[in-house]
Parts: C-alpha cells; structure tokens; sequence
C-alpha cells in the first residue's frame, strides 16, 4: 500500500486511488467542488490543486493517482494562492444571496469561502445576472448560483443515464439547461439537488421551508420499497421537513429514489388515523386508547374461550418493524397458541427499475418491484416462531380446514397508501377485527377496535430488505396526538413495564436480530474502495 | 423578471415535415458512418449536414439528430452549443465574418466592420432586415499577410478594403448554394 506524505503528515493510500480521496478517508481536508466518488472526475473546478514534490505545476489532487512517497502540500503558499484565486473568481459572478438561499448552511461555497476565501470582494463591476429555471417537476435550477461543476451533468448521464442536463455555451456564458420541453423527472432526480455544492439545483418540496441548521436528523430506512435505501429524516420540533440519502455502500450508495425521498409527506397527513374507536351495538363510538386496548384484550380473550384454541389470526404488516411482529404474535398465542400469523399484502410494481451507466452498461442504481420495506423481515419473524401461518393469498380464499375456523384476529395496516386489496379478505368483513393502523381504509371504518398507530419515521425498529440485510431505524418524530406506537401498546397487552425498546425486544428476539449495531454516525462518510481511472 | 422562473418543462418545439430528411440520413449513413466506430462521432458532421442545408439549426432538427443518433436530446444541444459555428438561431443568408485579431486590427478591420454596420443599419451579431447578411468578428483566420480579410460563409477574401467588400457583397448570388470558393475545386474535395 502506497505511503504518501500530506502537510507532513503521513497517510496510507489504496493503490491506483486518487490524492484527495486517500486524503478524505484518513480525515485530511481539502477542498473540492467538482470532485464526487460517485461519479466521473472531470478535474474542472480546479479548486483542489495542490503541490506535489518534483512537479513544477500545481496538479488536481482529485484526479493524480497516489504513488509511494509522494509529498504533498496543499497548505504551500502556491496552493493556497490557487485557492484564493479560484475563490475569488467563483464568487465574480455569485449573487451571494446568502440570506434567502436554501442552500445556506450547507453550502460549499460558504464554507470554502470560509476556510480558503477572501473577506471582500475585488470585483466592482456589474455582475452577469443569470436566469432561474423551472427544470422539472420537483427542481428548480437558480443559474446565477451555479459555479459549473457539472456534478449534475455527470449524474444524468452517469447513474440514472438519462442525460436530461446538459451545459449550454462556455466560457463566462455557460449554463446548465434541460433540452427545452424535455424536463428533468427521472425517478432518481431529485438526488442532483443533494450533489449541487451550491444553492443553484434545489428542490420546490423544500424551498423556503426551513433553514438548515435548524433541523436535526435522525437515521433511518426508506418505507417505500423492499431495497432499504439509508436515509436521514431531517426534523425539527415534531415536523419532518425533507429526506436525505445515507451513504451506505452496500445497499443505496450516495443516492435514494424520489419516492422515498417524498415518502415522509404521508407520516403528516391530515387524514392520519387518531382517534381510538371500538363498536357499541354496531356502530363505532369513540373512546380513551387505555379503554380500546382493554377492550380489544378481553375481546380477544373471549373468543378464544368460546371458539377454543385456532381461532384467532393475526395479520402482520410488512411495514412493521420486526420488533413490533414479534411482541404481537408473541402477545395473540398467548392467548391462542395455535393463532395463525399471516403477512400482510405485500404490493409490487411488476419489475425492478434499474438504472444503468450508458457508457459502460454497469448498474448503477436498482428500485425494487416491491413496493414495502419488511416483508422478508416479517417472513423470518413467522418462521421463527413456528405454529400455523398463511399466507395472504391463502388468508382471502380461506379454503383450508385451518382457516375455516377462524372467527377474528388482530390486523395492521402502516402503509403509507390505501393498501386494502381488491379482492378483500372475507374475514376483514366479519367476526372480531381489531385494526391498527395510521391512515383510513373501509376497514377501520367498520372494525370492532380501532388503534390508531405510528407511521414509521415516529418510533424504532428494524427492517430486513431484500437481500437478508436487517437495518435499525431510528423515530424522529412523535406519533400525532391520539396515535400510539404498535410496541406500547403491545408492551402494555403483554404486562410489560416502561415503553417499547427496540433494542431491548431485539435482544429477546435472538439471532439474527440481537447483533443488529445501531447506525454508526461517525462512519457515514462515503469510503468507496476506488475510483476507476 | 429575475425572480420568476423561466418554465423549461414545456413542450417549446413545435413539430412539422422532418427537417433531417431521409435524404440526409442515409447521405450521413454513406459517407460518416463507416468512418467512425460510434454513432455518437457523427454529431458533429450531421450539426454541419444540416446548418449547410437551412442556414442553422433549428430545435426540431436537433430532436431529429438526437433520435437518428441514438443520443439524448440535451447532449446534441451540449454539444451544439459548445461551437459558436453552429447557428441555433436564424441567421442571414450570408455570415459576414471579419477578423478582429492583430494583423487586421492594425491594417484597419475596423473600417469594414464599420461599413457593414452603417450601410445595412446592424450590430455586431445582427441581420439585415432583407435577411441577406449577418455580420460577425472573429478572431484570427490564418490569413495574417494578407490582412485585412474577412470570411463570406465558406470563402475567405484577403487584401480587403471597404469598397472592395462591398463589390463582394453586391455580386453575392440570390441562392448562398451557388455561392462557392473559386479556389476551390469541389468536385476533389467531395471525393475526398
Ligand atoms: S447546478 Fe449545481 S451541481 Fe449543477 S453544475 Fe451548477 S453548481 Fe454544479
Ligand atoms: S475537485 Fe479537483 S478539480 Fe474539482
């Protein structure tokens, strides 16, 4: 492994990397702005020039390969020279309309100008103005902003590969453009707003909402499909505001689909289940939740004690957390021990959406087919525990011996979408139903017991996604007044004290859970293994 | 207005008979295609392919280009955009293009340049109302002992004074396609 010197300090590189990224994995900063290690180095905004021992010319650190005993300086007074230059020449035309720009806070050109900048400006005469563009369904693109990256460029034509952006002149009247009527509305879009060092790409769902450094994340797995993208839902007081991806190399890299990055929008929707109902002479009334989960037990218990053991059901959601699974059917068989565990609908889209490099054909980014976060995850619950289970579809024909007798169950919902199928179960129209759920469907309009319920962005779990990864997530925010979290409520059914610990109930759970790790926030920053020259 | 933002999504090209014939494509497929290892090499003779034919590139053709090459759409106008050579916007029979670099400069450009302006009532970057010329500058034309010299669409002039321009400029034929370079024996250069 090449050895290579930065500033005096002596650094390990990988072999055929690049400077600036053996700098970046050993936690030496340099700047960088066209640099991203998911995509192509075009070396063009030369701020990351830096001197190497033995070359006469500053050379782009994102785009020289290491090589053993290098030296590097990047803190010589040519480099730091570049640095300002190419500061000063950025902000030449830079509106510094910091006060209202979304991007403020966050912004690399505020930092940069910061760390490596200049206090004034030179430049007195007129500014270029450049136009604000509507560039697609869910971006704006502020032009006079743009320093000229192409990051987005690159990500069009390199991981969506749908070429929607492309730059338009050169020199001082260069732009980035859409082919006019051809709008920027790729499934994977939205992530050019992320790459965007500056406030120039930006995303209308969050324009003007909230300040940056208002908002605190909390780690998290997508809702929307089975491949459990990494994400942030970025918060403040109670309100989740935006979605941001989390690296993980495994599993999403850099980016997230748009679906999931919207996907927070159904956790605040005015339609949200709140109020606790139970059915008094066939018709539902409301009452205090402490009442419906009483009502709910003893129900239950009943009809176990008249119908006799195999009875009951429950329907576990794939949008559950496996936590949540395993504290319900533990709670239904010990009232029922033969209780049939069914998965819930599990809805897919037909086929995964893959998204590929056109140049050299590699896959770049997969949205999978099906269309919930945990069906595998539920799938190993049951099987865990054993006993009598069904599947959905079996569920809805209900033919066998074993499914004939059943006179009521415990059902959850958590989709983020109607999720009831056309064809609806028989046993969702008759006999005990109690619901959990967080958004309405005919059924929690006629169930016996309805418990409102928490989305997933408001409480702590695990989700296994397609390929057997099982991955923690964190709640960030609380479940709306009148809604509970399913673990509490199971908590409180099964006499335990305190509030629902995922963490707890996943080391009761056993292997494969009990080792799930918490995110790590130190390591979130992005280490791919090398960047292809 | 600065803060309003200019809608890019809509549908701005309106469609009509294709401007990149059948014609044109297989004169492309013949002559380019065998030449290149990819597709994607053509754009730049297929951009000149059909600026030759109607003067510039309009929206449409660039659509039509994008589809015969199997490129994006954004990448043809990258790339068309990237030349100032390529016209995306409707210019004048004739470029008028006179060289602005040092040797004309000090031989009196200007005064040419000067000429076209007053005596057809145009900018630097204008046409004519009659569409007949536009006039553009542009740096050096690799013709400096000759100086001053201005390009006419594909022909350079050389030694040029403002009477002898406008002489030129008088006997350009109604048709630029039957205007061609006397020093050029075209029947060669095509076989080329
Ligand atoms: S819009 Fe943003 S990402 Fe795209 S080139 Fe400009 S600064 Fe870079
Ligand atoms: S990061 Fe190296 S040139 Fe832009």
């Amino acid at each position: 492994m090449p050895k290579i010197t930065v500033d005096g300090k002596v650094i390990e590189a990988k072999d055929r990397q690049m400077v600036l990224q053996a700098c970046l994995d050993a936690g030496v900063a340099l700047p960088q702005y066209c640099y991203h290690p998911g995509l192509s180095i075009p070396a063009s905004c030369r701020i990351c020039l830096v001197e190497v021992e033995g070359i006469p010319k500053l050379v782009p650190s994102c785009q020289t390969p290491v090589r053993d005993g290098m030296v590097v300086y990047s803190k010589s007074s040519k480099a730091i020279a570049n640095q300002k230059a190419v500061m000063e020449y950025l902000l030449i035309n830079h509106p510094l309309d910091c006060p209202v720009c979304d991007q403020a806070g966050e912004c690399y050109l505020q930092d940069y100008s910061y760390e490596y900048g200049r206090s004034q400006s030179r430049f007195e005469e007129d500014k270029q103005k450049k136009p604000k563009k509507d560039v697609g369904e869910n971006i704006l693109l502020y032009n006079d902003r743009c320093i000229m990256c192409t990051r987005c460029v690159r990500f069009t034509r390199e991981v969506s590969g749908t070429s929607e952006l492309y730059v338009d002149g050169r020199g001082s009247k260069e732009e980035i453009d859409i082919f006019p009527g051809k709008p920027l509305n790729n499934k994977l879009a939205s992530n050019v707003v992320d790459l965007c060092p500056v406030g120039a790409l930006l995303d209308k769902d969050f324009l003007f909402k909230q300040r940056v450094w208002l908002l605190k994340q909390a780690p998290s797995i997508s809702p929307v499909d089975a491949g459990g993208e990494n994400i942030f839902l970025e918060y403040n007081e109670g309100i989740i505001y935006r979605i941001k991806p989390r690296y993980n190399a495994e599993v999403n890299t850099w980016w997230i689909s748009d679906d999931t990055r919207y996907s927070y929008k159904a956790v605040h929707s005015e339609n949200r289940l709140t109020k606790p109902m139970r059915t008094q002479y066939g018709t539902q009334v409301e009452t205090d939740y402490a009442g419906a989960i009483e009502h709910a037990d003893s129900a239950l218990k009943e009809l176990v004690k008249t119908n006799g053991a195999g009875s009951t059901y429950a329907m576990l959601s794939p949008m559950m957390a496996n936590e949540e699974a395993y504290l319900l059917a533990t709670y239904i068989r010990s009232i029922d021990p033969q209780a049939v565990l069914v998965l819930g609908p599990t809805p897919s889209s037909g086929a995964d959406e893959v998204f590929k490099n056109p140049a050299n054909g590699k896959v770049t980014f997969t949205i999978k087919a099906e269309k919930v976060p945990n069906a595998a995850g539920i799938r190993r619950v049951i099987e865990k525990l054993g006993g009598p289970k069904a599947t959905f579809e079996d569920f809805t024909k209900a033919e066998s011996a074993e499914l004939k007798k059943l006179k009521g169950g415990w059902i959850v919902g958590g989709y983020l979408s109607a999720w009831l199928p056309t064809e609806v179960p028989a046993l969702f129209k008759k006999g005990l139903r109690i619901v959990q759920d967080i958004l309405p469907t005919s059924l929690s309009g006629s169930c016996d017991v309805l418990l409102p319920a928490a989305a997933w962005a408001e409480k702590d779990g695990s989700w296994e996604n397609f390929a057997g990864k099982i991955q923690p997530f964190l709640a960030a925010v609380p479940p709306p007044d009148g809604a509970r979290r399913e673990g509490d409520v199971y908590y409180k059914l099964l006499g335990r004290t305190g509030m629902y610990n995922a963490e707890d109930v996943r080391g009761e759970m056993g292997e494969p859970f009990a080792q799930i790790p918490l995110p790590d926030l130190e390591t979130l920053a992005p280490a791919p293994e090398f960047i292809e020259l | 207005m600065a803060w309003i933002a200019e809608d890019r999504r809509q549908e701005q090209v309106t469609k009509g008979e294709p401007l990149l014939t059948e014609e044109m494509k297989s004169h492309l497929r013949e002559k380019y295609f065998p030449r290149y290892p990819t597709k994607r090499a053509v754009l730049l003779p297929a951009l000149h392919h059909v600026q030759h034919e109607y003067g510039w590139i309009p929206t449409q053709a660039l659509q039509e280009i994008a589809e015969f090459l199997e490129l994006a759409p954004a990448e043809v106008l990258d790339t068309a955009s990237f030349y100032e050579e390529y016209w995306l916007k409707p210019k004048g029979k004739y470029l008028v293009q006179v060289c602005r670099s040092l040797s004309c400069e000090i031989c009196d450009s200007r005064k040419l340049t000067d000429h076209v302006m007053k005596k057809y009532g145009i900018d630097v970057g204008e046409t004519s109302a009659d569409g007949r010329l536009t006039l553009v500058e542009l740096e050096c034309l690799g013709a400096c002992g000759t100086a001053p010299v201005a390009g006419i669409n594909d022909t350079l002039h050389e030694e040029l004074t403002v009477e002898k321009l406008q002489q030129i400029i008088d006997g350009l034929p109604e048709d630029p396609h039957d205007y061609k370079d006397p020093t050029i024996n075209f029947a060669e250069a095509n076989g080329h």
